[in-house]
C-alpha cells in the first residue's frame, strides 16, 4: 500500500513482534519471594558484597557462592519523578511516580511511590517499601510514604 | 600512537526525513564529507558505521548503508553505544589510524528514528537501562531517567526549572542560525515553562525531539594529511576520553551528576595537557536540558552545582566564558542516536576553521570540546579538537 497524503511517499514495513521468555530459574527467589510481598537482594559469601537487582554471581570474587536477604521495608527517597508520557506496555496505567529509594540495607530499589501527590514528595522523605499486584497480573514494587 | 587528523566533515539535514531511506540520508553526509576532505571515496580504506538501529526496520542496517555509500569491500565494522554511538564510530576509526592499521578511515554515524510512533519510540528509549530491573517493572522512559537527574539535582542544589528552560531557549535561538537544525524557531523562557509535562520536572520544551540524520568525519594520519593536497586546515584529535558506568541506575552513586562523564573529561584533559579553561568551545550532550546542566559541572566549566548559576549568568552563550552548543544541541538541531557524536566534531571541525558563520565563537586557543554521552550515563566520551595556528 502507497500512503498518498501530503507526506512523502511511504510503504508500510511487515510487522514483527517480540515477546521473549526472560530465564528467572537462577533468580527463582527473587520472584517466588515477590509474590510473597518481600523485596530480596544476593549477597556474596566471600565479600560480603551485597548485590541489588539481585545476581547469583559475584564478579568481584569470581564465585557463585551468594545468599538470599530479604530488604527491610523501611527506605529513603533518593529522588523521584512523574511520569506523564507514557510507553507503550504502560499507557493502560495513570501517570506514575518512578522513585529511587536507600533501604537500611544500603541498596537503592527502584519503584512506584504510591499515597501521596506528587506535588508533596520530597526528597529525604522516608518510606515504606512493599509490592503490588496490578490488575493485568503484573507484580510491581511500591514505596508509600 | 600517530597523530590523527579530521581532514573532512558532512551533515545531513536534521529532523523527521521521511523523505528518504537510512542508505539515503547515510549518503548526504558520507558526500559532504568526501567533498570537503577534497579526496575521493577511494582514498578511504575503512568504514566504521555507527548506528544504534533500534527503531528503523533494518535490524542490521551496517551492511546495507555502507554498501550504498560504496564502500561494501572497507568495513564496515559496526559500533552500538546508545546515544554515543556517533563517538564510538569516531573512536574506533581514530584507534584504526592512530594506530597504524589504516592512513584513511571514515565514522560514519546515522540514525532513522521518525519511522516508528512515539509510544513506540518511548519504549525502545525506556529499554537503555537494564530491562528485567526498570522497563519491566515501572516502565521507564528516557525523560524519566533524566527527570530523576533533574529532581535530585534541584533537591540538593536549588536549581529551577527556569534554569532548565533557560537551557531550551539557547538551544533554540542558536539552532536558528544553523539551517541543518531540526528545529528553526526561537521560542520564549514562558513558552519552555509552561509547556506540557512530560516526566516532572521535564517538560517538553526540556527533551530532545526525535530526528532522523547523520553526519560523517573522515580521519587521516599525519603523514597523509601530508601526503594529501589541499589539507590547510586539518583539525587534530589531541585527546579521546572515554569512561562508563553502570546499567542499573540503582547501582550509583548519586544523581546529581554522570560519573562518566567527570572520569572521560579528566582522561581527556590529562591527555591533551589542557584544563576546562583552555576550551573556546564546546558541544555537550544535552538530551535534556538537565544534562546541559550537569555537563557544565561534569567538565569543570563550573563548580559542582552552580549549573543553573552558570547558564543563567549568559556564561555558556556566544560572548560567554565558554560558548556551548551554538549548533543548537541535541535539544534544537536534534538526536539521531548514532549521527549525534559525529555531527559534534561536525560543528567543532567547522568552529575550528572559522567556518561557522553567525554562530562563529571567538578563537583563542583553537581549542574545541565534544561531550556525548551514552543512555543514562552508561558511556561518555570527552574528545579534545585542536587547530594548529
Amino acid at each position: 500500500m502507497m500512503s498518498e497524503a501530503k507526506e512523502p511517499a511511504s510503504i508500510t514495513s511487515r510487522p514483527i513482534t517480540y515477546t521473549h521468555k526472560i530465564p528467572v530459574a537462577k533468580t527463582k527467589i527473587f520472584w517466588e519471594k515477590l509474590k510473597e510481598g518481600k523485596i530480596c537482594a544476593t549477597k556474596c559469601k566471600k565479600c560480603g558484597n551485597l548485590y541489588y537487582p539481585p545476581q547469583v554471581d559475584c564478579p568481584q570474587c569470581l564465585t557463585s557462592e551468594v545468599e538470599w536477604l530479604e530488604l527491610s521495608e523501611e527506605a529513603v527517597l533518593e529522588t523521584y519523578t512523574h511520569v506523564q508520557t507514557r510507553p507503550q506496555g504502560f499507557t493502560q496505567y495513570e501517570p506514575y511516580i518512578i522513585a529511587v529509594a536507600k533501604t537500611l540495607e544500603g541498596v537503592k530499589v527502584m519503584g512506584w511511590l504510591e499515597g501521596v501527590k506528587p506535588t508533596e514528595v520530597k526528597v529525604g522523605m522516608k518510606l515504606k517499601m512493599a509490592t503490588k499486584t496490578l490488575p493485568d497480573g503484573y507484580v510491581t514494587i511500591v514505596f508509600k510514604p | 600512537m600517530r597523530k590523527v587528523a579530521v581532514i573532512g566533515v558532512g551533515n545531513s539535514k536534521f529532523g523527521n526525513r521521511s523523505d528518504v531511506t537510512i542508505q539515503e540520508l547515510a549518503f548526504e553526509a558520507v558526500k559532504e564529507a568526501v567533498e570537503d576532505a577534497g579526496i575521493t571515496p577511494k582514498d578511504i580504506e575503512l568504514s566504521v558505521v555507527g548506528s544504534a538501529g533500534t527503531r528503523t526496520y533494518e535490524l542490521y542496517p551496517a551492511v546495507p548503508i555502507n554498501e550504498y555509500a560504496g564502500f561494501y569491500d572497507r568495513g564496515p565494522i559496526r559500533v552500538e553505544a546508545a546515544c554515543a554511538t556517533g563517538s564510538a564510530a569516531v573512536y574506533t576509526a581514530y584507534a584504526s589510524v592512530a594506530s597504524g592499521q589504516v592512513d584513511v578511515a571514515m565514522a560514519l554515524g546515522v540514525e532513522k528514528m521518525c519511522e516508528v510512533d512515539t509510544a513506540t519510540s518511548l519504549a525502545v528509549g525506556g529499554r537503555g537501562g537494564n530491562y528485567l530491573w526498570e522497563f519491566h517493572f515501572f516502565g521507564t522512559t528516557f525523560p524519566a531517567y533524566y527527570a530523576l537527574h533533574a529532581s535530585a539535582h534541584m533537591a540538593k542544589y536549588g536549581t529551577k526549572e527556569e534554569h532548565l528552560a533557560m537551557v531550551a531557549v539557547k538551544a533554540h535561538k542558536y539552532a536558528t542560525m544553523n539551517p541543518k537544525a531540526h528545529f528553526q524557531r526561537a521560542i520564549t523562557l514562558e513558552e519552555a515553562l509552561n509547556s506540557r509535562v512530560v516526566s516532572w520536572p521535564l517538560k517538553l520544551f526540556d527533551c530532545c525531539p526525535i530526528s532522523d540524520g547523520s553526519a560523517c568525519v573522515i580521519l587521516a594520519s599525519e603523514e597523509k594529511v601530508k601526503e594529501l593536497k589541499g589539507q590547510d586546515t586539518p583539525v587534530w584529535i589531541e585527546a579521546m576520553g572515554f569512561s562508563s558506568d553502570t546499567a542499573n541506575i540503582c547501582r550509583r552513586t548519586s544523581y546529581v551528576g554522570l560519573e562518566a562523564a567527570v572520569r572521560a573529561s579528566k582522561m581527556a584533559y590529562k591527555m591533551a595537557k589542557i584544563g576546562p579553561e583552555d576550551v573556546d568551545v564546546a558541544t555537550v550532550h544535552d538530551c535534556f536540558t538537565i544534562a546541559e546542566i550537569m555537563a557544565y559541572e561534569d567538565l569543570g566549566f563550573c563548580k559542582k552545582g552552580e549549573g543553573g548559576k552558570f547558564i543563567a549568568e549568559g556564561q555558556t552563550e556566544l560572548g560567554g566564558k565558554i560558548p556551548v552548543n551554538l549548533d543548537g544541541g541535541l535539544k534544537a538541531k536534534g538526536h539521531p542516536l548514532g549521527a549525534t557524536g559525529c555531527s559534534m566534531i561536525y560543528e567543532l571541525t567547522r568552529q575550528l576553521r572559522g567556518e561557522a558563520g553567525k554562530r562563529q565563537a571567538p578563537l583563542k586557543n583553537y581549542v574545541a570540546l565534544a561531550h556525548n554521552v551514552g543512555g543514562t550515563g552508561h558511556y561518555c566520551w570527552v574528545t579534545i579538537l585542536r587547530r594548529r595556528k
